[in-house]
């Protein structure tokens, strides 16, 4: 029997090869972007998901209330670690962390630049990072230890044996190889090249040292394991008001802690709620695969029934030689299913094709592996649900035709099935209308970001980080790069123009509210900043040599000056409390707001103002027309030299400026091949109804003809009905698109309004599309001979 | 055999009633070789649909073998119907995507017959029906004599007591509708009942009994 079925199957698709090619390949491809996207939300939701004790762990994190904004931030104090280890025993362990630096390594002659966490001891215990040599219980307990992964070790020792082996850290500590770790697994919220304890670097920092016991700095990460059976939201709760019980002072806010399982998926918070975060992005996705791959299904559903009454007789002749209507539904739930496995087999293939063109949309991790054997179970089950989902409508609406009726001749035309298959279309283009609408807000925003006024001129600036042997030598280094003539200005700064680490609370100024915590963007920095970044002042000057007492001068930006709200800034005074005492700080100009953060974020108030010992950063900004490979030439060789611990590192700043619109342009350019998928799908299916159409009508076209009608009329008589159901998709489309991007654009605080121009081009490409994919059917038609057509009758 | 008593069918259109079939009463004994008659229109193929249980009557009541189609449940009617009765067409109605030996075959399969079995069977009607050569052949690459050789066959494969042919010459040339007749004459002799709706008085000759309809009428019998 099973046979049979398969034997008309195949030779019912060999027939028709146009709605076969049809039916395939928008199952293909709405299948193979559905396994695709399913490969993904897996990557995304695995994780952290190999720690075995994860879901005892937890980052300890904290609420704010500055500025009346509710906040919550990742840095803690260093007292949090020693209160939590030694006063709450359901902790079984805890560990600092930095937040992951580069650091110059040196093995013998050889420079490596490494990324590397200082942790405590209890760090290899709580996670499962494993250790190939070495022993988890003392790898980190000598504080000039160092702990490398397999591949860190691999390219700086080749093949020798790593562990007992010197390695030097930023020309400054020898460290001792005690351990070497398998290499951190990409779905790891941590990631690190190497480890070395958080004990060595508080004795070997003299900041560190003095921030034993205050509680206002926050700097680093503390993690925590609970004992087995304890409560992690007990803890949390336990330990929400500890730094008001510390510090007496209610004002340092609240600590909580953030289960692992949520740092990956779930880290936005918004008023101190945990709102979601990438997951949103995972749900998003996925939806939109599934509903590309419904898409897909719909096609098949729509030209299976249109094509019924091709059908139909085979229907009523199997009924009339003895056919149940369960035999038949089965029959055509095998051709489906036989379709769909065609189509499956074709979209692995596709899958493999299309895998290294999506290596820049955050596919670089995820492949499709054939020797996992649950994966390709799971993908065989997407495409037996596909098979029965496309295949039930047509199955049960071939299979209801009475044996009478169809013998007789008597089917009624189409009209019959062509409701449901109408509301099908509009479904299927009502989607890929709200997808267009979505992509061109997503592209409209990003590029409203991108254009947005940076305040300073981000082209020819090249950050050079800051090294110990940098900042020892900057003055000589500086003026050895400014004898280059190729280079205009060098500053340096507390941090580079694309980023600001530190914000403070401890500026007061004439009339300022007592009671509100107001937190500023700080960035310290010597003469020459506003010159090498080339910031737009709307008020006053930078810093300048030439007046003596700029070493107690500030710039701010028109955030901080709304927030003060001097009539005339320049030369008033504010004050910032540092400790025991009270610095003074003038301020000479108010900058632009420089947008130095998020660029799809409001800028911060900032307060830059002149240190010396300002050492994030060095930043230089080249001559206009100047070689740049020349310049780079001279620039590495005079680093170099008062460098000799690291490779010649650098960053373009512009280009760093980029990088922080990669998530968006990821977002944008899926939506984009989301919904060119999703349109070119529903065209197909267009297609193949309007060839159906077309050849339903024949006799009419053809009666049409004869009675005089021209070429035009009948195309359009051809195309109006299409036209119509697009246009009613687009009526539904837009509200739809319109609530939904409006919830996306809300995430920004610096975002486009949606004008109407959008939905309306949308609209307008969609009816276009349709017309193209419509009219070669109508045409044709209507072109041909009405003699021939209706002879055939 | 067959007993109808009171047949009536009727569409409903608009407030009126059309009446396809009024009043029909018939007996069909085993063995016999009937041909209903009649004008276009007269009801004669809603009188065999009926006969085929593809069509309900509005009223009145038909014993198959003494069971009453129509009180009995769907399931069992279908049983009935394909364990018994075998359907040749006018237009043949082959599929298209099946060969001549498939075509044959399809029946046994809902009869749920071994593969084994099913080869004997086939093979046996493909040489009394003297097609054997043919049998790989599809539908189109046949006349339409052979078509509706491989039609009569199709029917007569599972056995069935009864075989209802709607005008099963009716697309044919004079030639190969009479080897048709004689084929059903044959199969007729051997004992198989068989009701036809025809137009042509020739091949009502063919039959032991006319029915003429007239209007959904009896006219003699």
């Amino acid at each position: 029997m099973l046979s049979n079925y398969l034997k008309i199957a195949l030779r019912t698709l060999l027939r028709n090869k146009v709605y076969s090619f049809i039916n395939i390949a928008g199952l293909a491809v709405g299948m193979a972007f559905a396994i695709l996207i399913g490969l993904w939300v897996r990557y995304e939701l695995s994780y952290d998901s190999f720690h075995k004790n994860g879901d005892r762990i937890a980052m300890i994190r904290k609420h704010n209330l500055f500025n009346h904004e509710k906040t919550t931030k990742i840095a803690v104090s260093l007292p949090v670690y020693d209160e939590i280890k030694t006063n709450y025993p359901e902790i079984k362990h805890v560990t600092r962390a930095d937040w992951g630096n580069f650091h110059g390594l040196k093995v013998g002659e050889s420079k490596f630049s490494k990324q590397g966490h200082f942790v405590d001891p209890d760090f290899l215990k709580m996670f499962d990072y494993p250790l190939i040599q070495g022993s988890i219980e003392t790898v980190l307990k000598n504080p000039r230890s160092i702990v490398l992964t397999e591949s860190a070790a691999k390219a700086m020792f080749k093949n020798a044996d790593p562990i007992g082996k010197i390695v030097r850290v930023d020309n400054q500590h020898d460290m001792l190889v005690t351990g070497i770790l398998k290499d951190i697994p990409k779905n790891s919220s941590l990631d690190f090249e190497f480890l070395m304890p958080f004990e060595f670097s508080i004795q070997s920092n003299e900041f560190y040292k003095s921030q034993r016991t205050n509680w206002r700095n926050n700097f680093l990460m503390v993690m925590v394991e609970v004992r087995e059976g304890a409560s992690m939201e007990a803890f949390s709760a336990k330990i929400t008001n500890l730094i008001k019980i510390k510090t007496q002072n209610k004002k340092l806010g609240t600590l909580f802690a953030f289960p692992l399982n949520k740092w990956h998926l779930h880290n936005d918070f918004k008023d101190w709620i945990n709102v979601g975060g990438r997951i949103d992005d995972v749900r998003l996705f996925g939806l939109i695969g599934l509903f590309v791959l419904f898409i897909a299904c719909i096609n098949f559903m729509n030209l299976s029934t249109a094509r019924s009454e091709k059908r139909a007789r085979e229907v009523g002749v199997r009924k009339a030689i003895g056919s149940q209507r369960k035999q038949l539904i089965w029959q055509f739930l095998c051709e489906s299913l036989l379709v769909t496995f065609i189509a499956f087999i074709m979209s692995l293939v596709l899958i493999q094709l299309v895998l290294p063109l999506l290596k820049d949309f955050g596919f670089q991790h995820i492949s499709f592996d054939f020797d996992n054997f649950p994966l390709i179970l799971a993908a065989l089950g997407v495409c037996i649900i596909t098979g029965f989902l496309a295949g039930s409508y047509p199955a049960f609406y071939l299979s209801s035709y009475s044996v009478v009726n169809v013998l007789k001749g008597a089917l009624t035309q189409g009209n019959k099935g062509s409701s449901p298959r109408k509301i099908l279309v509009v479904t299927q283009f009502t989607f890929s209308i709200a997808l267009i609408i979505g992509t061109i807000i997503i592209f409209k925003q990003i590029q409203y970001a991108k254009n947005r006024p940076l305040g300073y001129d981000p082209n020819n600036i090249i950050s050079l980080g800051m090294t110990s042997d940098l900042l020892k030598n900057y003055q000589t280094l500086r003026q050895d790069l400014l004898n280059t003539n190729m280079v205009e200005a060098v500053c340096k700064s507390s941090s580079p123009p694309t980023a600001i680490w530190n914000q403070w609370d401890s500026f007061s100024w004439p009339g300022k509210d007592p009671n509100v915590v107001q937190i500023f963007s700080v960035i310290q920095t010597d003469f020459d900043y506003q010159k090498t970044l080339g910031m737009k002042m709307k008020a006053g000057r930078g810093f300048s040599r030439e007046f003596a007492t700029d070493s107690s001068a500030a710039i701010i930006n028109e955030a901080t000056l709304k927030i003060i709200g001097f009539k005339n800034p320049i030369g008033e005074t504010i004050v910032l409390s540092d400790g025991d005492q009270d610095k003074k700080l003038r301020i000479i100009g108010v900058s632009e707001n420089v947008v130095s953060q998020n660029p799809f974020s409001v800028v911060e108030p900032s307060i830059t103002f002149f240190s010396a010992d300002a050492s994030g950063d060095i930043s230089l900004r080249l001559k206009e027309n100047v070689d740049v490979r020349k310049a780079l030439k001279s620039i590495k060789t005079i680093t170099n030299k008062y460098n000799p611990a690291y490779n010649f590192e650098y960053n373009f700043v512009d280009e760093e400026f980029g990088k922080k619109f990669k998530a968006e342009d990821q977002i944008g350019a899926l939506a984009g091949i989301f919904s060119g998928l999703a349109i070119f799908i529903s065209c197909l299916g267009l297609f193949g109804l309007a060839a159906y159409m077309a050849e339903q009508r024949t006799k009419e076209i053809g009666i049409r003809k004869v009675l005089g009608a021209s070429i035009l009329s009948l195309w359009t008589l051809l195309s109006k009905d299409f036209i119509k159901l697009v246009l009613l998709s687009c009526l539904i489309a837009t509200p739809l698109a319109y609530w939904f991007m409006d919830s996306w654009l809300q995430k920004y605080s610096y975002h486009i309004e949606m004008g109407w121009w959008i939905f309306i081009l949308a609209s307008f490409s969609a009816v276009f599309i349709t017309l193209v994919t419509v009219s070669y059917q109508a045409i044709s038609a209507a072109m041909a001979n009405p003699v021939k057509s209706l002879r055939t009758e | 055999m067959i007993q109808l008593k009171n047949i009536f069918r009727w569409y409903n259109s608009g407030a009126n009633r059309n009446f396809v079939l009024r009043d029909i009463s018939l007996d069909i004994k085993e063995g016999e070789f009937v041909s209903i008659m009649g004008p276009s229109g007269s009801g004669k193929s809603t009188l065999l649909h009926l006969l085929g249980m593809m069509d309900e009557p509005n009223e009145g009541e038909y014993l198959f073998l003494d069971q009453s189609v129509l009180k009995i449940k769907e399931k069992q009617r279908s049983e009935l119907y394909k364990k018994h009765i075998g359907f040749v067409f006018q237009a043949y109605h082959l599929i298209d995507e099946l060969t001549v030996y498939e075509n044959i075959e399809t029946p046994l399969l809902y009869h749920g017959i071994s593969s084994s079995e099913r080869k004997s069977m086939v093979a046996d009607i493909l040489d009394r029906f003297n097609i054997v050569g043919k049998k790989d052949l599809f539908p189109n690459q046949l006349s339409g004599g052979q078509q509706q050789l491989v039609g009569i066959a199709r029917a007569i494969i599972t056995n069935p007591k009864l075989i209802l042919a709607d005008e099963p010459t009716g697309n044919l040339n004079s030639k190969q509708g009479e080897e048709i007749m004689e084929l059903f004459k044959t199969l007729n002799a051997e004992g198989v009942t068989i009701i036809q709706v025809t137009h042509s008085e020739k091949n009502a000759e063919y039959g032991s009994r006319i029915i003429n309809l007239l209007d959904g009428r009896i006219e003699k019998v």
